[in-house]
């Protein structure tokens, strides 16, 4: 098992209280597997990502759990030993490549960093595995553009360009929270196309970060649903779409667009809104919203069941 | 059935949670978000208090003052010390310090308001032809106003108001008020440039609106709220300029009693000990800056609140 | 990246001619008679025109200006009225002055400036900053000459550590005090534009890309924070530079410091014209060099503005 998420917990010590942005998650990742997490904004998905990489910002701090990458426990990892691990055998890419980049590096230095900083090699031959990774996300012309900034390549390519940062020392696991969501709907499938590549030329993990589920169809085996810091449910691909059990889940598959419905009928939505984080309501999180509430669900949390195998869900229809 | 009954159920208990909940801001414009921030901001109400304070001051000037500060002139009580016949002492001619420091509140306030009425006069009407006709009216205005950015203030009054051989309070207003609307044509042209992009700009149009129209319905609201940053500022710095301006003899002339004058004539009897005829003019001058200052910046934080 | 220095450079010129003729004009309809400047009250009619002839004067103002203009790109600059010295001579050996204390006033300024808004941004919310804030206000708000003043009257009168002026054998003692006099206000604005553009930078995306690819903490503060950071910084930096060789003349004025600001306004009392002329000339001349440099710099360190 590549990685091993157990019982996350991520709180936020702000002035308005707790702020409680994980809080219990756990999954399991195999060698080159595929995990899609999905959640509205605030559901906690990003913080999930940030504290793999044990990245969360103050005054955020993983309170508890275990992180099991390739057999070492991440938790009691020292800084140094993380920054070792960090771009060269876990990477991970943001949702803005427009802000994501420094604007006063090129490109190429912006990658040789990385080469140079964990494969310990000299500056040419960095250089060179620069533009090799560089034409492997399919950047035309690579080596001459390696000496552009940031500012005079296109969203797509500032992607790409992530991207060939995030693969240059070829990681075991690739982190993408929301890679797609700021570019154009026809360059978001040809990220989503050379991911799936990559995934296969590397044989890479891979955690796809998104609150789009037809993203996930395209690029995961495996979905996490999360819904205000816990785990709603966990299967894979088929069964979300097939058999799935959560109502949070269903409310999510049917406010998709879809094109073979009429064109009249409104879009579904769930009502209500997330809740804030630092009031969490007791019990279920979402039984506010739920169609489905019973008397349970607005006093205790339900527990994690598994409802058949590989499929588990916490809801009290269940239990 | 059970489906909406439980449905309706969810929304009573929304609505009730809704009363409860924390009001909503209901904001038709930046102005209006903007001064709700500012009633927060301790730093700012100082600053406004600053302010009004000066200004009262200037208003009842002949009440308050316990003198005349030009006409009351007494040799034989010149530079007493401040106590219980002169509060603040009494500077070479017999003249309470306290009268002309009240009284020039007058001047300062009227050079800082009068040359930013004309800086803000030039600078909207550059900006607004800059932003709204754009294209060759954008690029020649806008020439203009780098070029006139790129004078190096200072020398420039000074020459000015050099070349002038007895230079007065108009011409002050006029030279500052002349190199001082840079900074706001280039707000409102900007401000111009966005708004003018806007979808609701368009629907506007679609529906017949005419040119004048968009301009004071849509735009210059949105103008104001950085805009009165930029003449709160304006206005301190003009106060400054015409301090030194006067200090140096290039601005109001004796016997007005100007803040920046006094402080010239202050600093001759410093080296006889005579601090007081020079310490309570600047710091009239620091406070009435650091009010407009304090009131501006607050402003703009209220506006923009990440810059914290 | 040419376009951009071409730009400048016309504005450079623009502004340059633009000063000198605007101030050629204003004293050429200036009342006053500038033969009374040179020979005093008593004067004969022969000298009288042979020194209009020699200093041109009895020309026409365009051919005048011409002149000005051409003698001035050769290096000439003309004669002073009062003392028999070429305007050149005399603007060397004053500016020198100028630069001694506005360089010794920036090195505090950066100095202090700097290390209060690194501090300040570092610990941001902290007390520190609160007071680096409010203290930044205050400093804004108070006329240089008036701190002068305040610090003469301390450290010069009653404590006697420092003397209240001139320029004495040229040593340190002499500067300190105009130095801070000069440079305190300017640390505020330092420590101001140190402290914003260091918190904006920290939030940006890319450090957190930075940090994501296991890059050290120094490598981070080097490469990302303040090579970002230091963008706007220098550029104030440099315009302050600018802003202060032209404009300590209140400074100069306090503490007698024979600079350049000083000598130009003297020779406006005195009606010395070609001193005068000559003075603004070249302040204006290093001031959009200055600013041309730092421009150049500002496209040097940011990519952006250099391919557009």
């Amino acid at each position: 098992m590549l990685l091993t998420v157990e019982n996350l917990k991520t709180y936020f010590y702000t002035e308005e209280g707790i702020v409680k942005a994980v809080d219990g998650i756990s999954f399991i990742l195999p060698p080159g597997g595929t995990l899609g997490i999905v959640g509205e904004s605030g559901s906690g998905k990003s913080v999930t990502a940030l504290s793999i990489m044990r990245l969360v910002p103050s005054p955020g701090r993983i309170i508890g759990g275990e992180l099991l990458f390739d057999g070492q426990r991440l938790m009691e990892k020292t800084e140094k030993e993380m920054r070792e691990i960090r771009g060269n055998r876990i990477s991970m890419i943001f949702q803005d490549p427009m802000t994501s980049l420094n604007p006063v590096l090129t490109v190429g230095e912006q990658v040789v960093e990385t080469i140079m900083l964990h494969q310990k090699l000299p500056r040419r031959k960095a250089w060179l595995k620069a533009v090799e990774i560089l034409e492997l996300v399919k950047i035309p012309r690579a080596r001459e553009r390696l000496k552009d900034y940031p500012h005079q390549f296109s969203g797509g390519m500032r992607q790409r360009v992530m991207i060939a940062i995030a693969l240059a020392c070829h990681p075991r696991l690739l982190i993408a929270d929301e890679p797609t969501t700021s570019l154009d709907v026809t360059i978001q499938a040809q990220i989503i196309d050379l991911m799936k590549e990559l995934k296969k030329e590397l044989n890479m993990a891979i955690i796809l970060i998104t609150h789009n589920l037809g993203l996930v169809a395209e690029l995961c085996q495996k979905v996490l649903v999360m819904y205000a810091g816990d785990l709603m449910e966990y299967t894979d691909i088929g069964t979300i779409f097939r058999g799935s059990k959560h109502p949070y889940t269903w409310g999510l598959l049917q406010s998709l667009p879809r094109l073979d419905r009429p064109r009249s009928r409104r879009l579904e939505q769930i009502e209500g809104q997330p809740p804030s984080l630092i009031k969490l309501p007791p019990g279920c999180p979402f039984h506010p919203r739920c169609q489905y509430v019973k008397a349970e669900c607005r006093q205790e949390k339900p527990e994690l069941i598994e409802v058949s195998s590989d499929h588990l869900v916490s809801c009290w229809l269940y239990q | 059935m059970k489906v909406l009954k439980q449905s309706v159920e969810i929304k009573k208990r929304e609505a009730e949670e809704k009363k409860q909940e924390v009001e909503v801001i209901r904001t038709t414009s930046l102005l209006m978000y903007t001064l709700k921030r500012l009633s927060k901001n301790h730093v700012a109400i100082l600053g406004l208090g600053l302010i009004i304070f000066v200004i009262l001051v200037a208003i009842f000037a002949p009440v308050l003052a316990p003198y005349h500060p030009i006409k009351y002139v007494n040799i034989l009580k010149s530079m007493v010390p401040p106590g219980k016949e002169y509060p603040l002492g009494s500077d070479y001619l017999g003249r309470d310090v306290l009268a002309r420091i009240i009284y020039g509140a007058r001047i300062s306030l009227m050079v800082g308001l009068v040359a930013e009425m004309v800086a803000l006069s030039i600078g909207i009407i550059f900006g607004s032809l800059a932003g709204y006709y754009g294209r060759w009216i954008d690029q020649l205005l806008m020439r203009i106003t780098d070029i006139i950015y790129a004078f190096p203030t200072v020398l420039f009054a000074i020459a000015i108001m050099a070349v002038f051989e007895r230079p007065s309070i108009t011409q002050l207003f006029l030279v500052l008020g002349f190199l001082g609307w840079t900074d706001i044509a280039r707000l409102v042209r900007a401000q111009f440039l966005a708004i003018k992009e806007r979808e609701y700009t368009e629907a506007a149009r679609a529906i017949g609106a005419g040119d004048r129209r968009i301009i004071f319905r849509h735009i210059l609201p949105n103008c104001l709220a950085p805009v009165v940053v930029a003449t709160t500022v304006g206005i301190a710095g003009n106060i400054l300029s015409e301090a030194w301006l006067s200090f140096l003899g290039l601005g109001a002339q004796p016997p007005l009693p100007s803040w920046g004058l006094m402080l010239n004539e202050g600093q001759t009897y410093l080296m006889a000990g005579k601090y007081w005829l020079a310490v309570f003019p600047g710091l009239a001058i620091m406070v009435t800056v650091l009010g407009f200052n304090l009131f501006g910046y607050g402003f703009r934080d209220a506006i923009d609140p990440r810059l914290r | 990246m040419i376009y951009y220095i071409l730009r400048r450079l016309i504005s450079l010129v623009v502004v340059l001619v633009g000063m000198s003729l605007i101030v050629f004009i204003l004293i050429f309809v200036l009342p006053g008679d500038p033969i009374t400047a040179i020979m005093g009250q008593r004067q004969d009619p022969e000298t009288a025109a042979r020194i209009k002839a020699e200093y041109g004067m009895d020309r026409s103002l365009i051919v005048q200006y011409t002149k000005f203009l051409s003698r001035a790109v050769r290096g000439d600059l003309g004669r002073s009225y009062r003392q028999r010295l070429p305007v050149i001579k005399i603007i060397q050996d004053r500016f020198k002055a100028t630069l001694r204390l506005t360089l010794a006033a920036m090195f505090i300024a950066i100095v202090f400036g700097m290390t209060a808004g690194v501090i300040a941004a570092i610990k941001q919310y902290s007390w520190f900053d609160d007071l680096v804030m409010f203290a930044s206000q205050i400093g804004f708000s108070t006329p240089v000459f008036y701190l002068g003043l305040i610090l003469i009257l301390i450290f010069g009168l009653k404590l006697r550590w420092f003397p209240i002026g001139g320029y004495g054998r040229g040593g340190l003692r002499n500067l300190v005090l105009p130095a801070i006099t000069l440079g305190t206000i300017q640390t505020a604005y330092i420590a101001q534009i140190t402290r914003s553009s260091l918190l904006e930078v920290i939030r940006q995306d890319f450090v957190r890309t930075a940090r994501a690819k296991g890059l050290g903490e120094f490598t981070l503060i080097r490469k990302y924070i303040l090579r970002n950071a230091l963008i706007p910084i220098v550029t104030i930096i440099g315009s302050i530079f600018a802003g202060l060789l032209c404009g300590a003349v209140a400074t100069e004025y306090i503490f007698a410091w024979p600079g350049l600001g000083r000598a130009i306004v003297e020779a406006i009392r005195v009606r010395d014209l070609p001193v005068v002329q000559g003075g603004v000339f070249f302040m204006a001349l290093v001031y959009v060099l200055v600013n041309l440099v730092v421009d150049i710099l500002y496209a040097y360190l940011d990519p952006r503005i250099r391919y557009r």
